[in-house]
């Protein structure tokens, strides 16, 4: 017995296919979140640009009587997006995610309406050569797995806001 | 409560709070004139004997915003056309910056609104640079989200940039003048021989401080073992 019901639950994860038409040696790249990071899917949620950010920062949004900013993953890691198109917005999901910063602090991040849920465990391996992203504090780890690349992330305000070398 | 003065630029509402306005006026009735301070890179206007900087919020802010749009396709501020503006019934709003004037040129002037604190939010720290100098908060209404311009912050935004274009213009006429005296050739020769010296000069100072700590350490050390 235990006193945490929850504990013996299998721990479950998003997983979602970057929004980039290139491929890593023929492989796609996804973006992997906990569920707990994860506190909302939002579909054609307006987004209000700000002027003179940087490229990888598309505006604000309004969630739960918030603006948060909201980033496009792909343009921060430097990768190739998708041109943006009247279609693109309703092809895409934002979530509301947790940043690892001290306080309750959250962002918003373009993702593919093709997002996932699975349970872990997953099979997956670390990626032995990671040379198609440049280094990135923000970039936790890389891995393989079945469909492609998967790439974990540290999501904090600085890491977010910081755009590395070769961008 | 806060009254915040609401104005359009393109098809963009943004706010200022209103006991910064001191007038607002049709765009017709300033006249632009250039003047040759450091700063000339923004014009000066000229209102009741008094020069100030005009900031074209239309020029600057539409063509940032358009640019925006493109980059993300369709968003919350393109679902219609952008309405178009008669040049003739653009205003001007004066607004007083720690003891100065500055002159905003705006699209259209929209209404007043009174808001509560918890209205107005910090704009996330994602943002930097000139994005957060310019709209450091934002205010949420029901329906939109709706930035505030800090007009301390243009201007604080617009010295920076002049100071920074006033150093790679120096830079560019001592480079200039140097090309005139030397070839090409012995520039390089020149070039190099300051910069081995500034970093001879560079490494020796973290030498001496790197050494200052390891005698100190071993003073500290032969104490200890003297007790």
């Amino acid at each position: 017995m235990t006193n945490n019901p929850g504990a013996s639950l299998p721990q479950k994860i998003l997983i979602s296919p970057a929004l980039t038409p290139t491929k890593i040696s023929g492989r796609q790249v996804h973006f992997l979140f906990s569920i707990r990071q994860v506190e909302d899917i939002l579909k054609e949620t307006p987004v209000y640009p700000v002027p003179f950010s940087p490229p990888h920062v598309e505006g604000i949004a309004k969630w739960r009587n918030h603006a948060l900013p909201v980033i496009s993953l792909e343009k921060r890691l430097g990768l190739d997006i998708r041109s943006p198109d009247a279609e693109f917005q309703k092809s895409t999901r934002l979530i509301a995610v947790r940043a690892l910063d001290p306080g309750e602090k959250y962002i918003m991040l373009r993702v593919s309406d093709a997002i996932r849920m699975f349970s872990l465990p997953i099979s997956y391996t670390p990626a032995p050569s990671v040379g198609w992203l440049s280094e990135d504090s923000l970039v936790k780890g890389v891995y393989e797995w079945d469909e492609g690349y998967l790439l974990v992330l540290q999501l904090k305000t600085e890491e977010v806001r910081e755009v590395g070398s070769g961008k | 409560m806060k009254e915040l003065l609401l104005f359009q630029v393109g098809n963009r509402q943004f706010g200022l709070d209103l006991p910064l306005v001191r007038s607002i006026h049709g765009a017709s009735a300033f006249f632009e004139k250039q003047v040759n301070d450091g700063d000339s890179r923004v014009p000066m206007v000229r209102f009741q004997f008094e020069d100030m900087p005009l900031y074209d919020l239309s020029a600057i802010l539409g063509e940032d915003l358009c640019r925006q749009e493109m980059k993300m396709g369709s968003s919350a501020t393109s679902q219609t056309q952008p309405p178009s503006y008669d040049p003739e019934n653009k205003k001007v709003m004066l607004v007083s910056v720690q003891g100065s004037l500055v002159a905003l040129k705006v699209d259209r002037i929209e209404r007043v609104v009174s808001v509560t604190s918890d209205q107005i939010e910090a704009i996330s720290p994602v943002f930097k640079g000139t994005a957060l100098d310019w709209f450091p908060r934002v205010l949420k209404q029901e329906k939109q989200l709706i930035l505030l311009l800090n007009p301390d912050g243009i201007r604080w935004d617009a010295a920076k940039k002049s100071e920074a274009d006033a150093l790679s213009d120096e830079f560019r006429e001592l480079e200039n003048a140097l090309t005139r005296m030397m070839r090409e050739e012995e520039m390089a020769k020149f070039v190099l021989h300051v910069s081995s010296k500034i970093l001879e000069k560079m490494v020796a100072r973290r030498i001496g401080k790197v050494e200052k700590t390891l005698r100190k350490r071993l003073a500290e050390e032969e104490g200890t073992h003297d007790k």
